[in-house]
């Protein structure tokens, strides 16, 4: 039919409040549905980069075949040696998609204060690895907060502390070590021996920021070495938080006397080619007979606790979109069904004039699409300005696993507010062409002399 | 006067209006001649407003056989009557029913959107023809609203000849229209006829409309009763 989509829009004068109040709903839906997806937008980089730059999962690691089930009982089998790692690093370097590998070594031991010592959770990683991480624009620009210790300073940027180790603030806590390496420097150490049974220890283990580290060796041997507490952090998990320990590569290495590490993470220019990476590598290294299992961050087994939250969160916005998309396509299709009655006597008009069903059906149908592209324009300004306010707010709060506080921010993507507005057109012009298709049966007399017209 | 433009033979119509079968055409037997300006007139229910729906393919005979120009239109597919109600028959009905989002122009205009043979040129200048014959072209690009009930029915009459129809149907065109008015649109209309030719059909209540027809049909009980032929 020829001008239907001018017809369409003239339509739209009719009964503005109606299409007004229409639109505003629509429009409101929307809005929230854009702030909503901002907000889990905002999560999920959050929380990536929570998995990649600070739980050390990196875009792709690389483990030993079978090393992530059995490396922490098993380390001396399940671990890569020197020359795998090496050429690991080598393929890494080699390919450009790879901006960094890292090499990490997991183990446990017992953290002591010289009185008392607690099981520890150890994660070996170079401070100067550990600087590129943390200072990694993808981390900053996502949640600066994370980059941040609890309290003092990574071992990195701390020169004059060549063992210097970070605990969670828990472990921190047990230790009863107070004040990190850089509040106690230049201050009289503890005593050589601590009244540890004496009301005395507690002034003594504040003193300084001394941690010794036990272990056991790969051979089998008892080993401890001494660190200085320079930074302490807070854990994402709670169990963590009275374990976690960050310890420079080396000096785990020395603790377990071993060359080997437990698994190496790259970052990717692009993460994107995350998946293809993991494979490529895998492939490359079982050609010079290395057996590893790849995994990238969003891999369950590997980063469980992001790809976890984001399956609830990604479920819990698919639901809510679903409702509200089902409550907007009911209530303009409430709308329609009144419009669609208020105007049967003009319906059997255009019928009586030689226009066929479809002719009058599509022309509600483009009616509705409009109405309800208006509307999700709107929302879409609503949306956005919302978001603006809301960042501009400053609103701030404690999430688990971060130093102090951090901002509220809102952060729509192009992709979630397309993905969420998608459905609501097909809805309401699926619910306007069944609303109008009913009436449409009519025969034009009978449209004619409708009562409601 | 030409030839049979419109047959109708034997025509029944009933209709279910609660419990209770309403009888509204009982074997109605009618010929319109190509040319004629006739009024259907008669009590209320006694059956015009049917019969003019059946005619202008509105509606389905229970009965009977309607011929419109050679044509048997008694049982024809959605489409077909679309395409006749669109090509061969104009409407002017009593509350006008024109656009009210659109024109003047553009209600006028409207059937001839789906002439797919026409030019937008050919439109619009059928559209001014359209409206020049019921002097209406100053108010081409007014609205509805804006127009006094005599107005509204000279645009549906615009409408209605805008396709160039064989025949025109009008039911009770000048119901809502003062007497005064009454009267110019009954001259406009017998006017198109004589000069144009065009074939009128009306029911009507109106006896200045009656006293200006040349034939008169009185409809009793869903019968002709007289003026048959």
């Amino acid at each position: 039919m020829k001008r239907a989509w001018a017809f369409a829009f003239a339509n739209l004068r009719r009964n503005r409040k109606r299409n007004l109040a229409t639109v505003a709903a629509i429009a409101f839906g929307y809005a929230g549905l854009v702030l909503l997806g901002g907000y889990v937008v905002r999560i999920e980089r959050f929380l990536k980069a929570n998995a990649v730059f600070i739980q050390h999962a990196g875009h792709v690691a690389v483990w030993k075949q079978g090393g992530l089930d059995n490396a922490a009982a098993e380390p001396d089998k399940y671990q890569f040696d020197r020359a795998q790692t090496d050429a690991i690093l080598a393929w890494a370097k080699a390919d450009p998609r790879v901006e960094r590998a890292t090499r990490y070594l997991r183990g446990v031991g017992m953290a002591g204060n010289a009185c008392a010592t607690r099981p520890a959770s150890l994660l070996g990683i170079d401070p100067q690895e550990h600087a590129a991480l943390l200072q990694h624009p993808e981390l900053l620009t996502a949640s600066p907060e994370l980059a941040r210790p609890a309290q003092g300073q990574w071992a990195y940027q701390v020169r004059d502390a060549p063992r210097g180790v970070a605990l969670a603030a828990g472990l921190q806590k047990i230790l009863q070590k107070p004040k990190v390496f850089d509040e106690v420097r230049g201050k009289p150490p503890a005593p050589t021996v601590l009244d540890c049974d004496t009301d005395k220890v507690t002034e003594q283990l504040a003193a300084d920021a001394d941690i010794q580290v036990v272990g056991q060796t790969y051979d089998g041997t008892l080993n401890a070495v001494d660190g200085q507490m320079v930074a302490s952090f807070h854990a994402a998990e709670p169990v963590a938080e009275e374990t976690a320990m960050i310890v420079p590569l080396s000096t785990l290495q020395s603790l377990y006397a071993t060359e080997r590490v437990t698994y190496v993470a790259l970052l990717l220019r692009d993460t994107a080619d995350a998946p293809q990476v993991a494979a490529d590598l895998k492939a490359a290294l079982a050609a010079k007979a290395i057996a590893t299992e790849t995994y990238t961050y969003a891999d369950q087994a590997w980063a469980p606790y992001y790809v976890g939250t984001m399956a609830f969160l990604g479920s819990m916005v698919g639901f809510i979109t679903l409702l509200v998309t089902a409550v907007l396509v009911f209530t303009v299709a409430g709308a329609m069904t009144l419009a669609i009655l208020e105007r049967t006597r003009e319906f059997g008009t255009w019928r009586a004039l030689g226009f066929q069903r479809g002719h009058v059906i599509g022309l509600l149908v483009r009616e509705s699409l409009l109405l309800s592209l208006v509307g999700l324009a709107v929302g879409l300004a609503i949306g956005l300005c919302a978001t603006y306010a809301v960042n501009a707010a400053g609103i701030r709060f404690s999430p688990p696993g971060v130093a102090g506080t951090m901002q509220l921010l809102i952060t729509p993507a192009a992709w979630a507010c397309l993905g969420q507005a998608i459905l609501l057109p097909p809805g309401i012009m699926a619910a306007t062409w069944w609303v109008v298709r009913g009436q449409m049966r009519k025969k034009p007399v009978d449209l004619l002399n409708a009562a409601t017209a | 006067m030409g030839e049979v433009l419109v047959d109708v033979q034997g025509v029944h119509k009933s209709f279910q209006l609660g419990q209770t079968q309403v009888h509204a055409l009982r074997g109605l037997d009618l010929q319109v001649q190509a040319g004629e300006f006739t009024a259907v007139v008669g009590a209320s229910g006694s059956g015009k407003s049917t019969l003019l729906n059946l005619i202008g393919c509105l509606d389905e005979p229970d009965e009977g056989r309607i011929v419109l120009g050679g044509q048997d239109i008694s049982h024809l597919d959605d489409a077909a009557r679309c395409t006749l109600r669109n090509r061969k028959i104009g409407y002017i009905f009593q509350a006008f029913n024109l656009v009210p989002v659109l024109s003047v122009a553009e209600n006028v205009e409207l059937p001839l959107l789906l002439h797919d043979d026409l030019a937008p040129k050919d439109r619009a200048d059928r559209v001014a023809q359209a409206l020049a014959d019921v002097q209406l072209t100053e108010f081409a690009p007014q609205f509805p609203d804006r127009l006094s009930g005599g107005q509204r029915q000279r645009v549906a009459i615009a409408r209605a000849l805008v396709t160039r129809p064989a025949l025109v149907l009008a039911d009770e065109p000048t119901a809502n229209l003062d007497s005064e008015t009454t009267g110019k649109l009954v001259d406009l209309m017998v006017d198109l006829n004589q000069k144009r030719g065009v074939t009128f059909l009306f029911s009507t209540h109106d006896e200045k409309l009656m006293s200006r027809v040349a034939r008169v049909v009185r409809i009793r009980d869903g019968k002709v009763a007289e003026g048959a032929a």
